[in-house]
């Protein structure tokens, strides 16, 4: 290992969490900090494939870490809840670990994928944003000078308005594609390959086998215009 | 007629369509025309004002109506058109 080996920062061990974390593995990712508050539930078992039933009532994190670490990798675990109503709460847990690090937005939260893509714009960070609901996913990948998750949507929708899981159903192998899909990118921002899919929203249409890279310029009058280069985004 | 693709959140007012075809020379006829088809779902796109709302997009051939003409931005036939509402599952 040596200091110029790209580090990733996982927010979120569930759904999407597992799968990022399992790809980060197959890539090769030797250092990785994965942030959860969660516990391991039964009913978590089916798609969150990092887990056993042996480890049910355990910390995500702890147990993720421990996974990733028995195959070779530096994995820490922070058993933290980030609050949903102070985006600098998760600004302060990102310069803790690290602004050098590669962020995946792995939670179900719509409050934290605009704080941590506001956090990554702030400080030039990079990082990946994703979402799955359903057959459907959605990912893109952040980095200095592309368009962010703010260029795209200008804030996160309402929570009357926005389906849960729950409600819209969710497929394993679905979210577990969108999840993998989401640590190819991270690796793509590790090796400064990204710089075509950067700011572009992928849309996986995972039930008809879809990947429909959308728009990825920045838009004017986006709050992130101070971090874009004037030209850019004015 | 263009094509319509419904997003998962919104297609129950479609019956489960994925797609739908709909007229409009632009994208504010064709919203207008999907509520006449499917009531109900135009809200869920448009805020009181008529403008998109702020967690959804719409794009016309993979294109940010923002970048083009915005409800204004022409259709054509064959055009596809994309709902694209923020999502936030994952757990």
């Amino acid at each position: 290992m040596t200091a110029a080996e790209p580090r990733y920062v996982v927010l979120g061990a569930g759904g999407l969490g597992c799968p990022a974390l399992l790809g980060l593995r197959m890539a090769g990712a030797t250092r990785v900090d994965i942030v959860d508050h969660d516990r391991v539930d039964a009913s978590n078992l089916a798609r969150q494939v990092l887990y056993d039933l042996g480890d049910v009532g355990a910390r995500k994190a702890e147990v993720a870490a421990r996974r990733l670490r028995a195959a070779g990798i530096d994995a820490r675990a922070h058993v933290r809840r980030i609050p949903l109503d102070r985006p600098e709460a998760l600004a302060a847990l990102l310069d803790e670990l690290g602004r050098d690090a590669i962020v995946l937005e792995c939670t179900d939260a719509p409050a934290l994928k605009f704080a941590c893509n506001d956090a990554l714009v702030a400080h030039g960070g990079r990082g990946v944003i994703g979402a799955a609901l359903g057959l459907r996913g959605q990912a893109i990948a952040v980095q200095p000078g592309s368009a962010c998750y703010r260029c795209v949507y200008e804030a996160p929708p309402p929570a009357e308005l926005l389906p849960t899981c729950a409600q819209a159903g969710v497929l394993g192998p679905a979210v577990g594609s969108v999840g993998f899909f989401m640590a190819t990118l991270a690796v793509a921002l590790a090796n400064g390959g990204a710089d075509e899919a950067a700011g572009r929203l992928f849309v996986l249409e995972l039930g008809s086998g879809i990947i429909r890279p959308l728009a990825g310029r920045p838009r004017p009058g986006c709050s992130c215009g101070r971090a874009h280069a004037p030209a850019a985004c004015s | 007629m263009p094509t319509v693709r419904i997003p998962t959140p919104l297609r129950k007012f479609t019956q489960g369509k994925e797609e739908v075809s709909i007229a409009g020379a632009n994208v504010r006829e064709l919203l207008a025309n999907l509520e006449v088809a499917y009531p109900g779902i135009k809200e869920r796109i448009c805020d009181d004002a008529g403008a998109v709302r702020r967690f959804v997009n719409v794009f016309v051939a993979d294109e940010d109506i923002r970048f083009l003409e915005n409800l204004d931005t022409a259709v054509r036939d064959g055009d596809e058109v994309s709902i694209v509402p923020a999502i936030a599952g994952g757990r």
